[in-house]
């Protein structure tokens, strides 16, 4: 009798631990702030692509350091990296670099220019950030990729992955970048799996630093790019860090190591749920997927310099989710703060068009957001600006 | 007591059937390219169908795959559902694409958006131009 009681209680236990129903993590601050300003929609600008590049770019960039504004993206395919003049749309230059040799970089996935003499160029593939001078020759490599020292081996470091919404940046002597490594473990704590690579030029030093929000180390988030990747921009010496789990935003300080939490939710999200499975568990993927385009997230974060603003992408369940569709069609809210990163109200992007947000960036003009058409020859940007209510 | 016990029985049945039964996702592709191979002038052995979008990585593996088999002739590759052609042109090198035993599905045929195996790369193999097994590639 007392074998048959244990034997029932150690079939329910096992029951109970597999049929973990995911947690939540409530927006409490929500409609607690009043919105003062919308954003809208006023220009469209359109930029026409040659033959050998797609309006699927993973990097582009927005670069006002000279008298000219650029518009800067990289063609992964050819190894290239296209300048355009954004003010009136017109192509200016192409660089290319080669794959292989003494002056190969593999495939680029990042670009990133300093001054006239020297620029970078990171490849996925190698994890090495390529210095090369004006006659384009390569010159310096740097590994960013960082194995755990001995003895630390709980020691989860990002692989950087450089995107339009997670680039690369210098701050000084140091170059910053933001990456994770897939996957969901019970070794995780809010310590051990950092997503910054600072990287200071000056010592050859590379840190991992910047730790996940603490609902990261202690549910289930699916261990891909939905809601591990994060999203940042630098003002000043600060990074500011927007995790798709996370109502608040981050406020990291690269010379310190301090961190400060902002909230920055969306008065449309009551709440984001965990991935209903335990940690260490074999995630499928079609499941993964189903059960992130019907929760909520945040994505981007941008820097408005011209109007001392914030913007952050959020998205929304997706009412109606059919597997099969194509895309992402959770539907876009963007949240609007000021220069404090206090709250000053969001706007519903309208959801007849194909938006690609991952491709968004702040311009003198405004907020410009990739939007996809049946013209595969353009890369086609709207431009929001704001409105006070 | 005894209408239970028939009740019990019938649902047994009806599970072992269900189970039994052959995924309609592998038989519904199988008969629309039995179709399709009836107006092929050549014999294929194989016919691997590439999805433009869902498992990323398997569709990546499925790339490579027909990048290093594209002049077998004896292998038809069929490329569906694509969100760019432009994109698939570029990454595939159009020179390749343009090979008699390659067909770009703009019509979306061979994408059978009702199941979630859509989203995977497949095998067929055919013998005198009937497809004798379908399989996950």
């Amino acid at each position: 009798m007392k074998i048959k009681l244990l034997l029932c209680s150690v079939v329910f236990i096992a029951l109970l631990s597999s049929c973990n129903n995911g947690n939540k993590v409530i927006n409490e601050d929500r409609n607690k702030y009043e919105s003062k300003c919308k954003l809208i929609e006023f220009k469209k600008k359109e930029f026409k692509i040659d033959e050998q590049t797609t309006y699927l770019t993973e990097y582009i960039q927005y670069v006002d350091k000279d008298s000219i504004d650029y518009l800067v993206f990289v063609n992964k395919y050819n190894n290239s990296v296209y300048y355009y003049n954004y003010s009136n749309c017109r192509f200016v230059k192409k660089m290319t670099f080669e794959k292989e040799g003494n002056n190969g970089v593999y495939t680029m996935q990042a670009f990133m220019d300093i001054n006239k003499d020297s620029f970078f160029v990171y490849s996925y593939d190698t994890k090495i950030l390529n210095l090369f001078d004006n006659n384009h020759k390569l010159v310096k490599k740097y590994n960013f990729y960082k194995i755990p020292e001995k003895g630390n081996w709980t020691m989860i470091n990002p692989c950087p992955y450089i995107q339009t919404a997670t680039p690369i940046k210098k701050i000084g002597d140091k170059i910053v970048c933001m990456g994770f490594v897939s996957g969901e473990t019970s070794q995780e704590t809010n310590t051990n799996r950092p997503v910054c690579v600072v990287y200071d030029l000056k010592s050859n030093k590379i840190q991992s630093t910047l730790n996940y929000p603490i609902q990261y180390s202690k549910y289930n988030w699916a261990g891909g790019f939905t809601y591990r990747m994060p999203y940042y921009d630098v003002v000043n010496r600060d990074l500011i860090v927007s995790f798709a789990a996370s109502h608040n935003l981050i406020r990291y300080n690269i010379d310190t190591g301090k961190s400060e939490e902002f909230y920055a939710g969306s008065s449309n999200i009551k709440e984001i749920s965990s991935y209903p499975q335990r940690k260490d568990s074999r995630i499928d993927e079609d499941a993964a997927w189903r059960w992130y385009m019907t929760n909520a997230s945040y994505e981007n974060i941008m820097y408005d310099k011209y109007r001392k603003v914030y913007y952050r992408i959020a998205r929304l369940p997706e009412k109606d989710y059919n597997s099969t569709e194509k895309g992402n069609k959770k539907p876009i809210v963007i949240i609007i703060l000021d220069s404090n990163l206090k709250y000053l109200g969001e706007t519903a992007l309208p959801t007849d068009a194909n938006w690609a947000t991952c491709n968004s960036f702040v311009s003198r003009e405004g907020l410009n957001i990739q939007v996809l058409t049946d013209n595969e020859d353009v890369i086609s940007f709207k431009t929001f600006k704001i409105e006070k209510l | 007591m005894k209408a239970i016990n028939v009740y019990f029985t019938a649902l047994l049945l009806m599970t072992v059937v269900v189970s039994c039964q052959r995924d309609t996702y592998e038989s519904e592709l199988e008969s629309k390219l039995n179709l399709f191979l009836k107006n092929e002038k050549v014999d294929y052995e194989y016919v691997i169908i590439i999805p433009g979008s869902g498992c990323t990585g398997c569709i990546t593996n499925a790339e490579n795959y027909f990048l290093s088999n594209v002049g077998n002739n004896k292998i038809k590759f069929v490329f569906t559902n694509n969100f760019s052609k432009k994109q698939l042109f570029i990454k595939l090198k159009k020179t390749n694409l343009q090979r008699s035993n390659i067909f770009i599905d703009n019509d979306n045929y061979f994408y059978l958006r009702d199941y979630d195996k859509s989203i995977y790369p497949y095998r067929a193999k055919v013998i005198n131009k009937e497809i004798v097994e379908v399989t996950m590639l």
